[in-house]
């Protein structure tokens, strides 16, 4: 308990460091009353935004302000969009979840069984392609591999949209077009990691004392596999899955941007390119909040389910 | 995310070679296990045939690399025979500029931005490691804070963000690379100091007089160099995939100078039907990874250096 505890109050810090970071980010790309009033400004316009907001107080009480309303979800007004920053991000997240969600669950279809039959045959030729291929996709850059599909599929063969989101109201089906591209190819770096991952672990658990008691007293192969193996080395493989999420994050922030689907990665990208600091500042924080949620639900899965791990 | 599991096979290779080869030099010792790994032994003379080629690209590149030739725009590669022509093996670019000449001409770019960012990563990350090691204390948690801080969050955002606030540029990929790696050799060499400090032999020679820069030299960077060795061979992998990534989305290298990255993107407006504009420099990022990732698996298995 007290090693959660710990681990939250850890978390809470790195957050702050984040708020800190972006309230710094505010103030180093150049006057924030000017972002939100553009170059053109008269000086009397630009004064009065800039006591408006709130800009002309000193700068610790702009701090205190700026970490007080952030705690609250409150991070300003986009420059870019005029609106809440908060709403917007909801909306886009939800929007990402729609790729990384599939594309998480496929990456775990995949990587578990090929994992587990590429460990169980070891150095047959299916061992041999399903390595190599991990081996590629975790060295191929995924923006690249966006760019040679759409041309392929889209360009060559033209069966599959080229980029965007179908509208909302259109067929499942309609929808599902658009998905798919950019859904595997998000998929493709957390498979190969994973699916090398899941090898390894069970050629480590196939050695253990439990599995050699289990083919001793008789049990089909299927069942040792399937049942004390996989099982066992399942514990690991679920604490990098969580993690993983944490990669789509920043996968999402690429491939978003070259299937142009108005996710959140893609919404992080343009606003930090656009210099748009309040969403950069919500994003980072959001980010930051998300990465630390997964990695302490990892730990706490890796407890749960290994009774060996006691908590510290 | 280039962390990779321990082949079990050549774990046991290396050993019965350790074992066989004991009186044998490290080095020798070294060349034989790799020459017995094949992938890693065709990886590591795949990088050696790619810094040679980078080392003479004056001599080997067929043609200026930014030689503009408007009457030979976007030819094909010559063994696809659609309008390709014999001079120009792997095709030309919207520019008309040799697609290959390019390819290598730009392997130089790939080559000082990795090399350097595994330098700089690598001498800022001993020294903050040293440092927390040594002092302890407040120094200590501080870095290490920043190290977790730096930690929580995607390296390829930190990346993105810190180059759109500093401007694109070789220096600022540079340090920015760096700025996402420093934290592992950090943590290698702190636990490193940590270990070391209280073995007997060592307090034993500090009774002596052996001053803290003697341990350093003799005691504590020799101990960390192979787990150093293996971050240094992902770093190299993951610089050539953010230099990439990054000049792809236009923060990186200034797109006037040819890399494999600025290749892609600035294929990304032409390409409709054109796919060997990004085929190529996109098959040489990954090649080259691999190939890093390869020998990065090899140096931990042959020094048998535990995943951290």
């Amino acid at each position: 308990m007290f090693y959660l505890l710990n681990r939250i109050l850890q978390g809470l810090i790195v957050i702050a460091a984040a708020l800190t970071l972006a309230f710094l980010m505010l103030f180093v790309i150049g006057d924030p009353a000017m972002m939100y009033v553009g170059p053109d400004a008269s000086p009397a316009v630009l004064e009065e935004y800039r006591r408006n907001l709130g800009f002309d107080r000193p700068m610790i009480v702009q701090y205190l302000d700026f970490i007080g309303s952030a705690a609250q979800g409150d991070f300003g007004v986009s420059y870019r969009h005029r609106t809440d920053v908060v709403p917007i991000i909801g909306e886009r997240l939800l929007r990402s979840a729609e790729l990384a969600l599939p594309a998480m669950l496929l990456a775990a279809i995949v990587s578990i069984p090929v994992g587990v039959i590429s460990a169980v045959h070891r150095n047959s030729w299916i061992d041999y392609v399903a390595r190599f291929l991990a081996l590629v996709g975790q060295a191929a850059p995924n923006f690249w591999v966006g760019i040679m599909a759409i041309l392929f599929f889209s360009s060559t063969l033209g069966i599959l949209p080229s980029s965007g989101r179908a509208d909302p109201g259109s067929p499942i089906l309609e929808q599902a077009r658009y998905i798919l591209m950019p859904m595997v190819i998000l998929s493709l770096m957390p498979m190969a990691y994973l699916t090398r991952m899941m090898r390894s672990t069970v050629l480590e658990v196939i050695n253990e004392d439990y599995v050699r008691t289990a083919r001793a007293k008789g049990l089909s192969e299927k069942k040792v596999i399937y049942v004390h193996a996989l099982r066992n080395a399942l514990i690991p493989y679920i604490t990098l899955y969580a993690l993983q999420f944490g990669w789509i994050l920043a996968g999402s922030m690429v491939i978003e941007s070259v299937f142009a689907w108005p996710g959140f990665g893609r919404l992080l990208m343009d606003s930090i390119r656009m210099l748009d600091i309040p969403v950069v500042a919500a994003g980072l924080t959001t980010v930051a909040a998300l990465y630390i949620g997964l990695n302490l639900l990892a730990d706490m899965l890796y407890t749960l389910l290994d009774p060996r791990v006691v908590n510290r | 995310m280039t962390t990779n599991t321990v082949s079990t096979a050549r774990l046991t290779d290396s050993k019965d070679v350790q074992e066989v080869v004991a009186k044998r030099s490290v080095w020798k010792d070294a060349m034989r296990s790799l020459y017995r790994s094949k992938a890693a032994f065709i990886s590591a003379i795949f990088l050696l045939l790619m810094v040679i080629i980078a080392l003479s690209a004056q001599w080997i590149a067929p043609h200026d690399p930014q030689g503009i030739d408007i009457r030979n725009r976007m030819l094909w590669p010559v063994w696809t025979d659609a309008n390709s022509n014999p001079m120009y093996l792997l095709g030309t670019d919207a520019l008309g500029r040799d697609i290959l000449s390019r390819l290598i001409f730009a392997s130089q770019m790939t080559i000082v931005v990795a090399v350097s960012a595994v330098i700089v990563s690598g001498l800022v990350g001993v020294f903050m490691g040293l440092i927390s090691g040594f002092f302890g204390r407040w120094m200590d948690a501080v870095i290490m804070r920043l190290a977790d801080l730096q930690l929580a969050f995607p390296s390829l955002m930190i990346g993105l963000i810190v180059m759109s606030l500093i401007g694109s540029g070789v220096m600022e990929l540079i340090f920015v690379i760096a700025l996402t790696q420093w934290a592992y050799y950090a943590r290698i060499v702190r636990s490193e100091v940590i270990k070391v400090r209280e073995t007997e032999y060592v307090q034993a020679s500090r009774a002596l007089g052996a001053s803290n820069l003697r341990l350093i030299f003799k005691h504590v960077l020799p101990n960390a160099l192979a787990s150093m060795l293996v971050v240094a061979s992902f770093t190299l992998a993951i610089a050539i995939y953010y230099e990439a990534s990054l000049s792809f989305f236009g923060l990186g290298i200034p797109p006037a100078i040819p890399t494999w990255g600025n290749m892609i993107s600035d294929a990304r407006d032409v390409m409709l039907r054109n796919w060997w504009f990004a085929l190529f420099p996109g098959l040489a990022i990954t090649f080259t990874v691999l190939a890093f990732n390869l020998l990065g698996d090899w140096v931990r298995d042959h020094f048998d250096v535990k995943a951290e």
